[in-house]
């Protein structure tokens, strides 16, 4: 009768003991998606201001670039314009630096993809526009994609009146 | 011969063999979880310092950052730079090291410009039909010290740390970009 008491005490031991073990052993993994997720937050950060470096630069052109995808998304409209290919907004956030083209770039870490896009928000001609800059971000091929917004209220002045 | 009904002496030191292996099982089985706890968490701490870290670099002045590195070679810096601690750094009872990894990044931007000069005589600022643009060009968007200055900077963070059981050094690290706005 002990020999039988005793083995269902052990058995009971062996039991929370593996369940024990089974919980520990998740919390490993868990933790390197915690890394994977804030390697991947702070690397998009760093993207997010390159590309905003773009439209500073380049306010002018991201302005006529956006405005004619408006009118090419148009069909109706579409049939006056000149067939560029690649289009003005393809070629303005078609950077390598933008689109994961450069291998170098986030040495040693390493990403599975990222792409950057921009979108005008809202605009008054030539003087404001309301940018947004989107981050999609994927750091091994079966992570979640992260996508990271970045919106910007810009106002245009002339630097010489 | 008299039987009894009972629980011999055999009996009794068999189970209390089974119950001891029993238990020192278990208790070895607690202590290998608390270690692997004890370990995770330090990981924890190191994620949570190179966060703190880099963060610290992403807000700090992006020309300062420039001029510590003067060159086109990476420089890691091991010492506190521009108040951001840096080398041994000690969080609770744990011991890390944070090094910091910066280099000036060469960046190429390229843009259609619109051509007012090949645009149609019709050209109207407000209609894209009559809109010409060039070729791809970088012209104005090279960042890469030659045509135009630096502006990017890559931070590379580690941070590291040993585990004392093991005496094995883990680390973890991250990359982001800084970069000077400045006109």
């Amino acid at each position: 009768m002990a020999l039988v008491i005793v083995l269902g005490i052990a058995a009971a031991l062996l039991v929370m003991g593996s369940s024990y073990l089974s919980t520990f052993s998740q919390s490993r993994p868990v933790n390197l998606k915690i890394l994977e997720k804030v390697q991947a937050d702070l690397l998009a950060t760093g993207l997010q201001k390159i590309a905003l470096l773009k439209f500073k630069r380049f306010p002018e052109d991201f302005y006529h670039a956006c405005f004619y995808q408006f009118a090419w998304d148009d069909p109706v409209k579409r049939t006056t314009l000149f067939p560029y290919d690649p289009l003005p907004l393809d070629v303005f956030q078609g950077d390598l630096v933008l689109q994961n083209g450069i291998p170098d770039l986030i040495s040693p870490l390493s990403v599975n993809m990222y792409s950057t896009t921009y979108r005008l928000l809202s605009h008054k001609a030539y003087t404001r526009d309301s940018v947004e800059i989107v981050i999609n971000l994927q750091m091994t091929n079966t992570s979640p994609v992260h996508a990271y917004s970045l919106k910007v209220d810009a106002s245009r002045i002339p630097v010489n009146p | 011969m008299n039987s009894r009904n009972g629980t011999t002496l055999i009996e009794i030191v068999m189970a209390f063999l089974i119950l001891v292996i029993a238990v020192l099982s278990i208790s070895g089985l607690i202590s290998f979880g608390h270690r692997g706890t004890q370990k995770d968490f330090r990981m924890v701490q190191a994620i949570q310092l190179m966060e703190d870290t880099m963060n610290r670099f992403l807000v700090a002045s992006c020309s300062q950052l420039l001029a510590a590195v003067p060159g086109t070679t990476p420089v890691t810096f091991t010492d506190k730079l521009l108040d951001i601690p840096l080398g041994p750094v000690k969080v609770g009872a744990n011991d890390f090291t944070v090094n910091v990894t910066l280099a000036r990044q060469a960046v190429s931007f390229s843009t259609r410009e619109l051509d007012i000069v090949s645009s149609p005589p019709e050209y109207n600022k407000n209609d894209p039909a009559t809109w010409r643009f060039s070729g791809p060009t970088d012209r104005n968007g090279k960042f890469d010290g030659v045509a135009l200055p630096y502006r990017v900077v890559k931070i590379h963070v580690v941070v590291s740390w040993t585990e004392l059981l093991h005496n094995i050094r883990r680390q973890v690290d991250a990359v982001s970009f800084a970069v000077d706005f400045t006109p």
